[in-house]
Formats: C-alpha cells, sequence, structure tokens
C-alpha cells in the first residue's frame, strides 16, 4: 500500500472551491473562524450539514442549515447515529470540512463512514496564515485524562517490553505532556510537521515540542534524525512516513504495543486515521490516544493560506 | 559530549541500565528495607513522581533478578525466596473498561478476566524463561501446565503442552477480550463474544499456590507481585487490587506502587469491607521517608557518582566538588559593583516610603545617610531595623530614630555585642538579609552548591538530577567544553539555570489532570505569592518564611479540596508540626514543594511559621478568588509595609 497514490488539490483561495464540483453533502463543525465559514460558502452542494457543539460561540451567526447537534464529545453514539439520522448514503458524492472539527469527533466520523460503507469522500482542509499568540496559542483546556478514540483501539498486549508511542508534536506542549506521561514506558518517536504550514510554524512548534522534554525524554529531541518527518499539510505523505519508520523499525524485531498521538495539524490527524484504517490497527497491538479536556479551542487562527481537498478512500471495514 | 544526568526516569532505563545504576541508601538495609521482599505482608508504596518507586519495584522484578544473578539464577533465586512479577496498570488501557451499554457487573468480570489473563501470562511467561534457564525441569513443566488448564474453565478444549504455549494462549485470550470490547459496538448486535472469562483470583493466586504445593523448587519460596502505577486504575478497578491484598495466600504477596492521589479506595468488591493499614496492609510513603533520612544526602552523592563512573569520569567522584560554591560575598560583591542606583534598592524604596510619608527631602537624605555603612548587611540590618522602630511608634522623629540605629551599628561593628539588636537580627534573619539583599540587587537569590540542591530535592531525587541535567547542558552549550573534565565545575550561572528550569519541569511535569487544574494551579501561585511577599516586606513577621499552617477543619469543602489535590499532587508537602502560641495543641505545618520555592524567592530552611487565617486561607484555595485575595492581602500587608496605615494595621511583636 503506497498512501502517497491518492489525490490531494489545492486551492489558492476559498472561491476556487467551486472548481471542486458538485457535492450531494457537505459536512462541516460550525465554528465562526473564516476558515469555517469560507469554504462554506464556496462549496457547491445540494445539502449543507453543520455538526453543532452546543457551546461552540457565536451561534447565532451561523448560517441557517440542516444541524446535527452533538452534546457532548464523548457521546459515541450521536456520532454512529449521525449517518442513518441524516440520511447518508454510498451512492452520494460527500465532503467534510475537516478544519471546524475536534480530533476525537472528525475521527469517529470517518470511523462511521467506513462501517457504513461510505468508502470514497473528499475532506477539505483550510490552513492558517497565522495562529493569534504564535506559539503560546492555546488549544485545549482543562485536560482531565488521557484514552483511546473510539474506532481506534486495537487489542494490546502483556509484554510491554518494546512498546512504541508516536507523538504527532504541535504547538500544544502541555498535551504532548499528558500524552507521554500516560505511556511513559513507551519508547517516544515525534511525528513533526516539516515542510510546516507556513515558514515560521516550524519554529513555533519546535519551541513548544521543547517545553514538553521532560516527558518525551532527551532521546528524541538531542537526535532529530530519529524521528518522522512529513509535510503538515499532506495527510497522505503522512501516512506512508508512518508506514514506511515502522516497516523499518520492526525488520528485526517488532514493538509490543503501538500508541499513535495526533496532537499537531489535522492533516496529520488525518493521515494518521488513514495509516489505522487501511493497516486494520484494531486487529493489531495498535491504538490511537488522544488528551479528553474540557474544551477544545477551534478559534485561534487568522487568515485563510491555501486550501487543501483530499480524496479519501478506506477499505471495507473487517469485523 | 554525552550528558550523565540526560536520563531522570526509569522508564526510560532498560533493564540492564537500572542494574547498573542502582544505588541503595544507607541505613539498615536501605531500599531492601523498605520493600521487605521477605515479608508476606502486602505493602502499599505511596511516592510521588520521581521518588524513585518504579526504579525500586523494577530492581525486584525477574528481570533484574536474572540480569543480577546471571548464570546462578537458581541459586540468587533460593536466596531471595521470591520471584517477582512486574505489572505495570497503565499497560491495561483501562478507561476502556465502562459504558458501552454493558452493566457494571460485566465490565467487573472482563476486568478481572483481563487482569487475570496479564497476571498469568507474565507469570507463564517467567516460568518457561526458568524452565529454558533449566530451574525447572520437564516434570515439572508438565506439572505446572496440567495445574493450570485445571484453573481455566473448559481446559479440556486448549491444546498447550509447555509453557510458553500457556503463555501465547494467555496472550491470545487477553487478546481476545480488548478486542471485543473495542469493537462489539460496531456489531448489528452491539454484543461482546469472548472466548473465554475468568473471575479473579483464579490464576493470581491458582498459580503460585499450585507453584507452592507441586514443584519443588518452589517450596520454600512465594510469587510476589509488584503492581505499579495503581492510579491508572478508576476506583471500581482498584477495589479488585483491595480484594488481592485482603485474600492473598501464603503462597504469594503484594507490593503495591502509587502516587499520593492514585488511592481512590480501600474497600473490596461491592464495598463489603475496607482494608486497613497495618492491618492487612503496611503503608510506605517513599518521598517522606527520603526526605527525613539521614542517609538521604550520601544517597544523592553515590546516586550521582555513580552515573559520573559510568560516563567514564573516574571512579568515586564526589558531586559536591563538580559543583562550584563560592560564599555569600560572590552575591554581595556583584550587588556593591552596581551603580548606587541599582545596588541599592533597599534605600531607593525608603526614599520612597518616606516621601509617601510627607518628610522633608532634607531629612530624608539625612536619614539615609545616617543608615548608611561601611558593612552592607549591617547597613540593610539598619534599614530593617529603621521600619520596625518606625511601625512601634514609639519615637515620632525619624532623624533620631536613624541616629540611634547609627550608633548601634557602630557598637555592633565594634565589638560583635551578642545582645544587641543587629546581633539578634542577624542571629535569625542572616539568611533573609542576604536573600533580600539579592532581590534589591536584581541579583539571583544564592541556590547552588550541593547543599542546596540536595535541599531542593525535596526527597525526590529526580528533581536534582533534573536540575544537574539543565546545568550540564547549560554550562556544555556555553562553554563549548565538558563541564567536568580537566578540573572544572558546573558555575554558579549554569546551576541557577538548573534550578530555574528543574522548578518549571516540576510545573510542568506535575501537572494535575483535572477539568480544574488551571484553578487549582492558580492557588498554588496565590499561596506561593503570599509568602513571597511577607518574606520580601520591610518588616518580615518571621524568618526564613517557608512553612505555613492552615486550620483545615475550618476551609471551605471546595478549599479543601484543593488543598488536597496540591497535597495529593506533591505542590504541597507536610512539614511536620508545631505546637500552637499560648495553647497546648499542635498543628500541622506544611511547605510548598522545595522544588518549587526558587520560583518565589522562599528561604528553604524551615523556621518561621506563618499562620494562615481561615479567611485567607479560603481566598487563597478556593477557585476563582483572585480579587477578595488581593483585597485581603493587600490589607494585611499595611502591617508589615511602610507606612504601615490602613484599617487592619496592627502593632507586632517580634521574637527576632
Amino acid at each position: 500500500m503506497n498512501y502517497t497514490y491518492f489525490y490531494k488539490h489545492c486551492y489558492d483561495t476559498p472561491s476556487d472551491l467551486v472548481m471542486a464540483g458538485v457535492y450531494d453533502v457537505l459536512i462541516s463543525s460550525y465554528s465562526c473562524d473564516d476558515r469555517v465559514s469560507q469554504p462554506w460558502n464556496y462549496i457547491s452542494s445540494q445539502r449543507k450539514i453543520w455538526v453543532v457543539n452546543p457551546i461552540c460561540p457565536n451561534l447565532d451567526k451561523k448560517p441557517d442549515a440542516e444541524e446535527y447537534i452533538l452534546n457532548d464529545y464523548s457521546s459515541y453514539s450521536q456520532i454512529l447515529d449521525f449517518v442513518d439520522v441524516m440520511k447518508i448514503t454510498p451512492s452520494m458524492r460527500i465532503c467534510i470540512d475537516s478544519t471546524g472539527f475536534v480530533i476525537p469527533v472528525l475521527y469517529l466520523l470517518i470511523k462511521c463512514f467506513q462501517l457504513k460503507g461510505i468508502l470514497k469522500f473528499d475532506v477539505i482542509y483550510s490552513e492558517p496564515q497565522k495562529y493569534i499568540n504564535a506559539e503560546g496559542t492555546s488549544f485545549s483546556e482543562g485536560c482531565y485524562g488521557v484514552s483511546q478514540i473510539i474506532g481506534y483501539a486495537g487489542a494490546h498486549v502483556p509484554d510491554m517490553s518494546r512498546d512504541l508511542l508516536i507523538v504527532a508534536s504541535g504547538y500544544d506542549d502541555q498535551r504532548i505532556c499528558d500524552v507521554a506521561n500516560e505511556k511513559k514506558s513507551a519508547q517516544k518517536v515525534q511525528l513533526i510537521g516539516f515542510p510546516s504550514l507556513q515558514a515560521d510554524m516550524y519554529q513555533e512548534n519546535m519551541i513548544n515540542t521543547c517545553n514538553a522534554e521532560s516527558a518525551l525524554g532527551s532521546d528524541c529531541l538531542e537526535h532529530m534524525d530519529r524521528n518522522i518527518f512529513s509535510p503538515a499539510y499532506d495527510p497522505f505523505v503522512t501516512a506512508q512516513a508512518i508506514c514506511e519508520f515502522l516497516i523499518k523499525k520492526q525488520a528485526k524485531r517488532p514493538y509490543t504495543n503501538i500508541y499513535i498521538a495526533p496532537l499537531s495539524s489535522k492533516p496529520h490527524a488525518l493521515g494518521i486515521a488513514l495509516f489505522y484504517l487501511w493497516e486494520q490497527g484494531h486487529h493489531k497491538p495498535m491504538s490511537v490516544i488522544y488528551p479528553q479536556c474540557k474544551n477544545y479551542i477551534t478559534e485561534n487562527s487568522e487568515g485563510i493560506g491555501c486550501i487543501w481537498r483530499y480524496e479519501f478512500q478506506l477499505p471495507p471495514y473487517k469485523l | 559530549m554525552t550528558n550523565p544526568f540526560n536520563i531522570t526516569k526509569a522508564v526510560d532505563f532498560t533493564n540492564e541500565e537500572i542494574n547498573r545504576y542502582w544505588t541503595n541508601i544507607n541505613g539498615d538495609r536501605g531500599f531492601i528495607e523498605i520493600l521487605k521482599p521477605w515479608s508476606l505482608m502486602p505493602i502499599i508504596i505511596k511516592g510521588s513522581k520521581g521518588s524513585g518507586k518504579t526504579h525500586v519495584m523494577r530492581y525486584f522484578s525477574y528481570e533484574l533478578q536474572k540480569i543480577r544473578y546471571g548464570s546462578h539464577l537458581t541459586e540468587g533465586l533460593n536466596n531471595d525466596k521470591f520471584l517477582g512479577v512486574y505489572i505495570r496498570c497503565s499497560g491495561f488501557n483501562s478507561s476502556k473498561f465502562t459504558g458501552k451499554g454493558l452493566t457494571e457487573e460485566e465490565w467487573e468480570l472482563i476486568h478481572q478476566s483481563s487482569w487475570e489473563l496479564w497476571v498469568g501470562d507474565r507469570l507463564c511467561h517467567y516460568l518457561s524463561d526458568l524452565r529454558f534457564c533449566g530451574a525447572l525441569s520437564e516434570n515439572d513443566e508438565k506439572t505446572i501446565v496440567n495445574g493450570i488448564l485445571r484453573l481455566l474453565p473448559d481446559h479440556k478444549k486448549w491444546d498447550v503442552n509447555s509453557l510458553s504455549d500457556i503463555s501465547f494462549l494467555f496472550t491470545n485470550l487477553l487478546k481476545n477480550i480488548d478486542y471485543e470490547i473495542q469493537n462489539f459496538l460496531f456489531r448489528d448486535d452491539k454484543k461482546p463474544r469472548f472466548e473465554l472469562l475468568i473471575p479473579s483470583p483464579r490464576l493470581t493466586f491458582g498459580i503460585p499456590n499450585l507453584l507452592h504445593e507441586t514443584v519443588d523448587f518452589f517450596k520454600d519460596k512465594y510469587i510476589m507481585y509488584l503492581i505499579d502505577e495503581l492510579e491508572n486504575f478508576s476506583e471500581k478497578e482498584q477495589q479488585l487490587i483491595q480484594i488481592l491484598i485482603r485474600e492473598k495466600p501464603t503462597s504469594c504477596t503484594i507490593r503495591v506502587g502509587t502516587r499520593p492521589y492514585g488511592i481512590r479506595t480501600f474497600e473490596i468488591l461491592k464495598a463489603i469491607e475496607e482494608n486497613r493499614q497495618d492491618s492487612e496492609f503496611e503503608l510506605v510513603e517513599l518521598d517522606d521517608i527520603l526526605r527525613h533520612s539521614d542517609g538521604y544526602e550520601d544517597f544523592i552523592r553515590e546516586l550521582c557518582s555513580k552515573r559520573l563512573e559510568i560516563y567514564g569520569y573516574g571512579k568515586n567522584i564526589n558531586i559536591e566538588e563538580l559543583l562550584e560554591n563560592p560564599s555569600y560575598d560572590y552575591t554581595l560583591n556583584k550587588i556593591l559593583k552596581k551603580k548606587a542606583l541599582n545596588g541599592k534598592g533597599y534605600f531607593n524604596r525608603l526614599r520612597f516610603n518616606l516621601e509617601k510619608f510627607c518628610v522633608a527631602k532634607e531629612k530624608i537624605n539625612e536619614i539615609l545617610s545616617l543608615l548608611s555603612f561601611d558593612n552592607i548587611i549591617i547597613e540593610r540590618v539598619n534599614v530593617m531595623m529603621f521600619y520596625r522602630r518606625w511601625k512601634s511608634g514609639k519615637i515620632k522623629d525619624f532623624v533620631q530614630i536613624a541616629s540611634s540605629i547609627r550608633d548601634e551599628a557602630f557598637t555592633y561593628a565594634s565589638g560583635k555585642d551578642c545582645e544587641s539588636e543587629h546581633a539578634k537580627i542577624l542571629e535569625k534573619y542572616k539568611i533573609d538579609i542576604i536573600d533580600i539583599l539579592s532581590r534589591e540587587g536584581r541579583e539571583p537569590q544564592p541556590t547552588w552548591g550541593f547543599g542546596k540542591f540536595v535541599a531542593l530535592s525535596c526527597g525526590t531525587p529526580r528533581t536534582i538530577l533534573n536540575a544537574l541535567k539543565h546545568a550540564f547542558k547549560y554550562e556544555s552549550f556555553n562553554k563549548g567544553l565538558d563541564p567536568f573534565r580537566e578540573g572544572r565545575k558546573l558555575s554558579v550561572e549554569a546551576q541557577l539555570d538548573g534550578v530555574r528550569k528543574a522548578a518549571d519541569w516540576f510545573f510542568q511535569d506535575n501537572r494535575i489532570l483535572s477539568e480544574q487544574s488551571q484553578s487549582i494551579t492558580d492557588s498554588l501561585i496565590r499561596l506561593g505569592d503570599y509568602l513571597r511577599k511577607l518574606r520580601f516586606s520591610d518588616i518580615p513577621p518571621q524568618c526564613s518564611i517557608n512553612i505555613f499552617s492552615v486550620r483545615k477543619e475550618q476551609m471551605s469543602a471546595l478549599a479543601k479540596m484543593v488543598f488536597t489535590t496540591l497535597i495529593n499532587h506533591s505542590y504541597i508537602v507536610k512539614a511536620g508540626e508545631r505546637r500552637v502560641k499560648n495553647s497546648q495543641d499542635v498543628q500541622e505545618v506544611y511547605q510548598i514543594n522545595t522544588a518549587l520555592l526558587p520560583r518565589w524567592e522562599l528561604a528553604f530552611g524551615k523556621r518561621g511559621l506563618v499562620e494562615i487565617e481561615d479567611v485567607l486561607a479560603n481566598c487563597i484555595f478556593e477557585p476563582n478568588q483572585k480579587d477578595s485575595y488581593e483585597k485581603i492581602v493587600k490589607q494585611k500587608m499595611n502591617d508589615y509595609n511602610a507606612p504601615f496605615e490602613g484599617e487592619a494595621s496592627q502593632s507586632i511583636e517580634f521574637d527576632f
């Protein structure tokens, strides 16, 4: 499997999204960020559905459209019901704007699609021009635990002698510490976004990652070549990079348990999800873990950079 | 150039490294005395992050026994009389054992089964290794395999012939449970289908009993379960461990490692009964033991010495000799070198306070001139005495106050009269005076030298390793040279950087996983801020402000919860007891973790106790009380800061 064969398209402005064609359904998670509202306006679709978090600010400014209200992010059953409730079928041309989604919800939505046989769909992602507080930008607050994401949890083994944690390291150094401390006995490897979304974001990212050194261990900061690098905007190269890393490292001796934490860019998170689903991670001792937080902050950027459209294909689900 | 202090966590060590870096603490048998492997009484070891409990527990695991004894494994185990089975609770990913439409009872059995298969797998894995090493015979293996199969429901259907087969079987059964838990929701019927469920303690106790009764090698030995990271189990899951503690047979014993906040219950399943300390188990508070151990300083010395030896610096190197440790004159000279404006901030402040009190400019100049002295320490004491006399109000003439202080200063300087006020203040406040001078002169507080590093660590070896790691890094980066070679030492600047980074690390690494984590940390910041304000006030109420007391029983429920959380996460530690003034009562005394003291420039020695009143305690520890806190503290500080005005201003009696 070579994930780099998947197609992706880049648009300079939101208005160029009309070139993507007409969809049957557009699904977006509401946020008043321009990165969410502008693509919403320009993508052509017969139906447009907002996935709404009731505590999201500025809900009164939300354009009228179909809504699916999530009572809380941990309510997996609501997300699992989404496809049936909103009557989405595999024959439809579907687009998900991933930009405003929080990771656990996005992941479960993709899993839900796989379960329902919706194996081909487009995913949109709009890059920010900058984060409002540069390296000081907050992305979450009030973390109360780290757990496996439903649908992305494998069957683990008691032998923990060679566990691996791949941390897709983003700006949120506190969350990096939280996941690294959760799996403290595991060897840590970072997945770093390079090239970054914008030129200075790599440095901002590294400043924050260094704050998590005590949890990550000095090894993955002092020996940068031991980490995985992939473009922060490319889920397919990300999936491929993880795949190649694991093949190489497990050539002599397999890892006992593998954990992956998608804490960096949305395309990185999409790549991890893609990799997991194609690798049938649920049959392996491999899980995606994520911090559970009181609040995930999605409105923390300014401007719109490039907009990407990724053509996702998933394998059929095998129980 | 490799940093000998790079690795600070036991989990980052391989088994070989645990063995190589192992350092025991002096006194009786050291850590062996703490873990008491010869005792069948279960022990719960509470230790904060970095206290060394994982290190100690892993040391007694089978993996380390094997490394320690090498080709003499059988003799070694005969000597030890136990086989250590190390189990890490974090591997269970225990957040999965909840919800998903299953009942509590169903989850109880599933969790128990996971536990049994996990323990069974580990134990069979070690037994298989013993068979491979020749400690167990072929007959022994057959006996054990058949005996274990009889413990399983439907044992006849399992086609296993060896211990490694059984270990493999258990791994697969466990994987089946894990798989079903994670994926049954995606079935149409949403029902899990488990191959096998085993209630506790079928294998946990069954296998040790079987070994003890039927295998010669184990007739005089027992299994020691080393259950680490208990804080990763929920309350319900911990009830299983409490049952194991309560009902364990003589063929095995249990050691449980947990963070102070990690014990959620002592109740056994269905809350029928509760385990009690010294009845069902012993409780060991590891960092408390280390903090108060006479051997702690030598232990740290030995720990560092071992690392330096492994990294090729030579044998028996004393880390103390590798750290620059100038006297206080180093700081004082730096302050004196600064221009008067920056160097003598206390005079600037005094001028400002007198101006606020509408004292004429000429008088202020006269006062400052009278208080000036050749010796900067005596000069600063003069200023403190001036403030005290201003506060007392017995003499209203400031020039007269300054003049008499000047005379007393000369008398003291010429004869060092022990009964003079100067002498008494210096006896109690000298360290404070130096720290105050540092702060006022914009110099860092003198936090260098091995003694200070040991004090900083607060019984947690990882803190000192972190400080040394960052100090080494700072020095090697700035000078491009190995700090410990060719007679070099870690400079004061490097040590200060190490101390700063260790404090930052503590905050970052010890973060409380809670929705209210930010407000809980804010409480700590308010506490530190208040103690700092007192310490650096014009007339500090106590010397070496560091320890404090609160009346926990008078706190609001919310404040108490926050306070207890801070203690459980070792941000605040217990610092003994003190007798309440003018009373027979004894109260508990607390201290901010010494790793964090430099953050608020607090003293290291435990001397002057600050009693925090109930109202203030609630303002400090209740969330969202910032405004109330600031209002109360502002009023309180009128007692300690010139011009000593305001409603709350009261007279203060100093015991020097």
